[in-house]
């Protein structure tokens, strides 16, 4: 008989936390925001599903995220931790201030763009893929 | 043209298939009627008058109460059922008949007509630090339970650090994509683009325009009014009036058309069909609503003829249909009182 984890009562010494759960299929994330026990894997058992974020952007170059502000109220309330990239969702959100990562990463960006990755091509071989993974 | 209508199964809203043989014309049935010399907008904030208690009530008197046509099973792509017979007291029957009345209400409610939307121009942090973080903006909603749409928290991150709250349209996408309603698309269906709608409407589509305009927008969105107020004019220009009979949509067209000052087709639609009390009404709403008040005459018949002198832009035709009217009523007293004289 399976037991789902919000099904049981969680007064564990064990530390919860709200982070990124990928699913989704290969080349293509989809993350939902969840909140786990720190020690169970990733695709273990999860407590409740507080929101999730669509890493991909869509036809409208937007990138969609839902949150329950109430429930994660609720469980920042029971001493849950948050993860960065959860931090740094909220911090674009207005939920929370600014993540400092996040504005690190806008300095870097603004400094330098990412670099785009290319292989040379090599006389005599098959020519490089569009889209190679590095 | 012949056309063929797309078939599509989504939820409710089924088109019928047009047979090849039948093709849709565009009639001018009463030569008197079609000149275009109305106005087709009106500035005037409609909700004002939309919501008082005597429109309503007027409203809700024209739109008449035939059963039949309220419950009649429509092909909408569900499931239909046969008729059930049963054998019931009286008492029994004046209550389900009371149950039918709360039914038939729930039925008949009116789609509100409002004033276009406000876009949204509230901006709740400008944090410049953040240009730059990626290259798309991040569209967060609230999916916390228990919140009506319409208040739901939707913001939006945009790549140069402005996080503002996101505009009508990128709300109800996200609303629809999270909180889905039945019948409603995410983006807007090609059915009200104009060159379409046209089509739709050329075919006598009125109804299922109009479900599918209710079903889609929110009452004060530019395209619902936009599409709602095309349909109305489209039937006032073909007369055909009777289709709405009976249905929600038949108070705002009403209202839409009497704020438009071009009522005249309804009247003489009411006048031809010997319908006294609807066309009574009909003047009624109008002195409400461009003069606020009720006119002081009682009597229906004293009430229309004042105006069709008064306040009627297509007099010739109205005089001639009331005057034909008058007389078809004196002959028909007339031989009711020869048939009282004969049994007497």
């Amino acid at each position: 008989m399976i037991i789902m984890a919000s099904a049981l009562p969680t007064f564990t010494k064990i530390a919860k936390v709200i982070r990124l759960n990928r699913h989704g299929c290969t080349n293509r994330p989809f993350y939902h925001i969840v909140v786990q026990k720190t020690k169970d894997n990733q695709d273990g058992p999860v407590i409740e599903q507080v929101g999730s974020f669509d890493a991909m952007p869509n036809n409208k170059n937007e990138k969609l995220v839902a949150l329950n502000f109430e429930r994660i109220q609720y469980w920042l309330s029971q001493g849950a931790k948050l993860s960065d990239p959860v931090a740094q969702l909220l911090g674009l959100s207005g939920f929370l201030p600014n993540h400092p990562r996040t504005i690190i990463q806008a300095w870097k960006n603004r400094r330098e763009p990412p670099r785009e990755r290319k292989i040379e091509a090599i006389k005599g071989i098959a020519p490089p893929l569009d889209n190679p993974k590095l | 043209m012949a056309t063929r209508a797309v078939m599509f199964t989504i939820g409710k809203f089924r088109c019928f298939p047009i047979l090849k043989n039948r093709i849709a014309k565009f009639t001018s049935s009463s030569n008197l009627l079609n000149t275009s010399t109305f106005d087709t907008g009106y500035t005037r904030d409609p909700s004002e008058v939309f919501f008082k208690e005597n429109v309503q009530a007027l409203l809700d008197r024209l739109t008449g109460r035939d059963y039949e046509k309220v419950f009649q099973n429509r092909k909408l792509g569900q499931r239909l059922e046969p008729p059930k017979y049963e054998l019931l007291t009286q008492a029994e029957v004046d209550q389900v008949m009371v149950e039918m009345e709360v039914k038939l209400k729930k039925k008949l409610q009116m789609p509100p007509l409002l004033k276009e939307r406000e876009p949204v121009t509230k901006i709740l942090s400008k944090d410049a630090e953040l240009q730059g973080f990626d290259n798309c903006k991040y569209v967060f909603i609230d999916i916390s339970q228990g919140i009506n749409d319409r208040k739901r928290e939707v913001v939006v991150r945009d790549p140069n650090g402005v996080l503002r709250d996101a505009s009508w349209e990128e709300r109800q996408k996200m609303c629809q994509i999270y909180f889905p309603l039945p019948g409603r698309q995410i983006s807007m269906p090609k059915m009200f683009e104009e060159t379409h709608l046209q089509d739709c409407l050329d075919q006598g589509q009125y109804q299922f325009v109009l479900d599918r305009a209710c079903a889609q927008f929110e009452p004060d969105d530019p395209d619902y009014i936009r599409v709602t107020r095309k349909t109305y004019n489209c039937i006032d220009e073909n007369n055909k009036f009777s289709t709405l009979r009976s249905t929600r949509h038949f108070g705002p067209m009403v209202l839409h058309l009497v704020l438009c000052k071009r009522m005249d087709n309804l009247l003489f639609h009411f006048i031809t069909s010997k319908e006294v009390k609807a066309a009574a009404d009909l003047v009624r709403l109008f002195h409400l609503v461009w003069s606020d008040s009720s006119p002081s005459e009682l009597d229906e018949f004293q009430l229309i003829e004042n105006y069709i002198q008064g306040p009627a832009v297509k007099k010739p035709a109205l005089e001639l249909a009331w005057q034909t009217f008058l007389e078809i009523e004196k002959q028909r007293l007339e031989a009711l009182s020869q048939q009282n004289k004969a049994s007497n």
